[in-house]
């Protein structure tokens, strides 16, 4: 039962990592130079959920959400200030939130709060789980979005990102 | 009918074991401001830890509008009644 309720198509789809960093810049460095990320979108501020995320992918395909403090109150604030969970969580897109929700339910999860828009994703709603064993989960219910990455960037090195008025050169 | 102190025994076993840290005892008056790394993570592994405790399941929705400790003991022994 539980496998059958997991997708509709009967598996999950992957969209990236998230992890955890002071700000953009920094993440960008960080994971071009040690995980070599070469790719990435534009930079989203996401009033919502009081933070900056932005999305890198990295030549072998792995997709990176980097994540940073928006405000003092942003709800990543105190696990980087802990240096706690910054490998934070792993997000997958879904066609319903409903019903992968009562999935993860039955697996021992429970929601952090209720779906709320995200800014990354079209304004679709996403919605975070958490377990006992510290495992925090987001659900994207948008099963069809395609991260637009508008640069291609060296693996390492300093950056000049222009941010929305880079060409587009590719929807991966 | 579970008694109040009770609640607040048990809650407190729940908290340390999380959070690791002995030296926590709960008040009515204790927020997650008061608690070093009480975040919204750490809150649903509270929650699931009181649905385990004491059968009673909160929703998202609910566990936000707690505003402190006593509300959280009201709501257990409300439901739990």
């Amino acid at each position: 039962m539980l496998a059958e309720n997991l997708l509709p198509d009967g598996r999950l789809r992957f969209d990236h990592l998230g992890v955890l960093v002071p700000d953009l810049a920094h993440g960008r460095q960080l994971l071009s130079s040690v995980l070599g990320v070469s790719c990435w979108t534009v930079e989203f501020e996401d009033p919502v959920n009081d933070v900056f995320v932005q999305f890198g992918r990295c030549p072998g395909g792995m997709c990176y959400e980097t994540v940073a403090p928006r405000s003092a109150l942003s709800p990543v604030r105190n696990a980087l200030k802990r240096r706690v969970n910054i490998f934070n969580h792993v997000a997958y897109r879904v066609a319903s939130l409903v019903g992968h929700a009562a999935c993860l339910r039955a697996a021992g999860f429970g929601a952090i709060a209720d779906p709320v828009p995200a800014v990354a994703y079209d304004n679709r709603p996403i919605q975070f789980f958490a377990n006992a064993d510290g495992w925090l989960v987001e659900l994207i219910e948008a099963p069809e979005h395609r991260h637009v990455y508008i640069a291609e960037l060296p693996s390492a090195g300093v950056f000049s990102f222009g941010g929305h008025d880079v060409e587009q050169r590719q929807r991966l | 009918m579970l008694s109040s102190d009770s609640v607040y025994e048990r809650l407190n076993r729940i908290f340390r074991d999380v959070l690791d840290d002995d030296a926590i005892v709960l008040r009515a008056e204790t927020t997650a401001a008061d608690v070093e790394g009480w975040d919204s993570m750490v809150n649903v592994q509270l929650m699931l830890g009181v649905e385990q405790e004491f059968g009673v399941h909160l929703s998202a929705g609910q566990m936000q509008a707690l505003h402190n400790v006593g509300d959280l003991v009201t709501a257990i022994v409300s439901r739990a009644a």
